[in-house]
């Protein structure tokens, strides 16, 4: 596909104040999406990959904030510099948000239809009749069965998995065309994780937009996303092919990801966690800020951050040690 | 749901008749007598004390006393005021029922409306200059003594500035031929000074109550999932966020709604309000028993009343507690 990417993010850094000055836990990502194009963003808890997904509808939490200097650009256009209506079209209209918890993220004392409802009246004029049938026809889209009856329910009459697909419904309802899954099966039971990244992938192929997948687990990706960027301590460290960052991982960080996840085949052996847990955003370590965990640091690599470089075309890593030119 | 209003129906039935029982004989039992004060003013012959005594019923044990009362309070005849013979207790309560609803009335529309707004507005600016002022506002509004208060108000606006009237509901010198407009206006200005008293020194309950009942919910995800539909900000504070923040207010309403015919007993003395708390005030100086289990009972009633119904719109509200 030629022409410019439909989502483009360059240097994101999301600003928090402190008394010592302030702190950065998203500290200069950049990347982008195409049109149709699955990407996944993994990285371990407190990373700012949640952070990050918020940020690119501007709802950092306060008192944070998006720090001037950062882009993010939609088909060419800069949400940064929306406001009001113009911010309101994109949020939920052409970029629809799947949160993590659907227990927590729909109001409790509103009824399911209401909350899809509005979500459809938000982006577009229709009538009563029509709207309902809209709201009718998300909730069948999204496999809820009996969308009528569903319709007048509450959303604690709901299981955790319905309650997901409603939120992924209200997400689609400004028909986007990016769709951000931020951890959409953490909270939800295994046999259901599986029927709502299924959901989503037959969503994606139907409607044909491109899906940010925001998880930990990089068995959630294999095979559902194109590409996947891998997020530590603010920042990417590496972006490649999916099958490239699985059989051929460039940064020490993304192959101890790999070596920490549990196999059904192979050798029964002992999983390998990685020491030490992620730095605060605080007190970013200097250098490459995986230099403290990582087991192949050298001298240079807790003084100076090291640059991207390319192992193969569109897989690049930030690493001291990757042969590669750039 | 029926089934509950039922029970908690039958529960206040016999709460009410509990309290009625106990106060008819607290009222006994408290020192002073409604006949006393006749004897400061000139001695009383026996005889006659005797007289006013069986009028009264007085003579009676309190056992057959309470029978009587029970008897004629349920056909709706609460006797005849001793203080202010003979004039009945309902056609003394009703007239001053109107006054005290009017007044309560004002103080919760304006407590509840503008402290509810400014409770809300406190919660989204948290932490800002604003935020910090209205806090300390309401605060020094909640620290003042009522009667200090009012006396301040009215010889500022009513004596210094001649703006409004000290004292009384209506304008004895209003021409009795004035059309209902110059008569309601004429109720308002006497309105603004004991509304504006009561108001200012409740507020603070109800903004501090919105205010972190609001906190707490702003921070709650589905207020972002709200604003990441693309709501617009007034839809997402007021129908996501504080349709949830609005239960603690209600219960505080419900605490607040006798009023409507307790009347305030400071405010109604100082500004000569025709309502029933300068009535209550004036039948406990008394001991006018009849006026006094009169206007008690109506406030009790009210408070028991207030109570389901600050349960039952609790349950209307939230669709989480529903009653079995």
């Amino acid at each position: 596909m030629t022409g410019p990417p439909l989502l483009e993010v360059d240097g994101l850094r999301v600003e928090y104040p402190s008394k010592a000055g302030p702190t950065y836990p998203v500290d200069g990502v950049s990347f982008s999406i195409d049109r149709g194009e699955v990407v996944a963003l993994v990285g371990e808890s407190g990373c700012g990959k949640s952070l990050t997904s918020l940020a690119l509808l501007r709802l950092v939490p306060n008192p944070g904030r998006v720090a001037p200097g950062s882009v993010v650009r939609l088909d060419g256009q800069d949400v940064g510099r929306l406001e009001n209506e113009a911010l309101r079209a994109i949020r939920g209209g052409r970029i629809g948000l799947v949160f993590q918890d659907p227990n927590t993220s729909l109001n409790p004392v509103l009824t399911i239809g209401y909350q899809v409802l509005e979500a459809v009246t938000a982006h577009r004029r229709l009538g009563k009749t029509e709207a309902k049938q809209r709201v009718l026809a998300l909730l069948e889209e999204v496999g809820i069965p009996d969308p009528l009856a569903r319709y007048r329910s509450y959303p604690h009459e709901l299981s955790g998995g319905l309650k997901q697909r409603v939120m992924i419904a209200i997400a689609l309802a400004g028909e986007p065309d990016l769709l951000i899954a931020d951890e959409p099966t953490t909270a939800l039971d295994v046999t259901i994780q599986a029927q709502i990244l299924e959901l989503l992938e037959r969503l994606r192929a139907t409607r044909r937009m491109a899906v940010l997948l925001i998880t930990h687990d990089l068995g959630v990706v294999a095979g559902r996303a194109g590409r996947v960027l891998v997020m530590y301590a603010g920042r990417l460290v590496e972006s490649g092919p999916t099958d490239r960052i699985f059989s051929d991982p460039a940064h020490p960080y993304t192959q101890a990801l790999l070596r920490s996840i549990p196999r059904l085949t192979g050798p029964i052996d002992r999983l390998a966690p990685i020491a030490g847990v992620v730095p605060q955003s605080a007190a970013w370590p200097l250098g490459c800020r995986f230099h403290p965990r990582c087991p192949l640091a050298v001298p240079a690599c807790s003084s100076e951050t090291p640059p991207w470089r390319a192992t193969a075309p569109g897989h690049e890593a930030q690493c001291w040690l990757v042969e590669g030119t750039r | 749901m029926t089934g509950w209003l039922a029970r908690r129906l039958a529960q206040a039935g016999v709460t009410f008749a509990l309290v009625t029982l106990f106060l008819f004989v607290l009222m006994r039992l408290t020192p002073g007598d409604p006949l006393q004060r006749l004897g400061s003013d000139r001695p009383i012959p026996a005889l006659e004390e005797a007289r006013l005594r069986a009028l009264f019923g007085l003579d009676q044990p309190i056992a057959t006393q309470f029978g009587r009362f029970l008897e004629s309070a349920a056909q709706g005849d609460f006797g005849v005021s001793i203080e202010h013979y003979p004039a009945r207790v309902g056609t003394l309560v009703a007239s001053r029922l109107g006054p005290s609803l009017l007044l309560g009335g004002a103080v919760l529309a304006v407590n509840f409306t503008l402290g509810v707004w400014l409770g809300v507005l406190q919660a989204r600016r948290r932490g800002s200059r604003l935020d910090r002022w209205l806090g300390r506002l309401a605060l020094a509004g909640y620290a003042a003594p009522t009667f200090w208060l009012a006396i301040v108000l009215v010889s500022l606006f009513a004596i210094e500035w001649r703006l409004l009237p000290a004292a009384q509901m209506t304008d004895p010198l209003l021409s009795p031929d004035a059309g209902p407009v110059a008569v309601a206006l004429d109720v308002l200005r006497h309105l603004i000074l004991p509304t504006a008293t009561l108001s200012i020194v409740t507020i603070a309950a109800t903004m501090r109550y919105q205010r972190t009942a609001m906190l707490e919910v702003l921070r709650l995800d589905f207020v972002r999932a709200a604003r990441a539909r693309g709501l617009g900000e007034q839809r997402v504070i007021w129908r996501h966020a504080w349709r949830n923040a609005l239960l603690p207010i209600v219960t505080l309403f419900g605490l607040w709604l006798p009023v409507l015919v307790s009347g305030s007993v400071f405010v109604e003395q100082i500004f000569n309000w025709p309502g029933l708390g300068s009535l209550a005030f004036g039948a406990v100086i008394a001991r006018d028993y009849p006026v006094l289990m009169a206007t008690t009972m109506l406030v009790s009633g009210a408070i028991i009343t207030a109570g389901i119904a600050t349960d039952l719109a609790i349950h209307l509200l939230d669709p989480r507690t529903k009653p079995a």
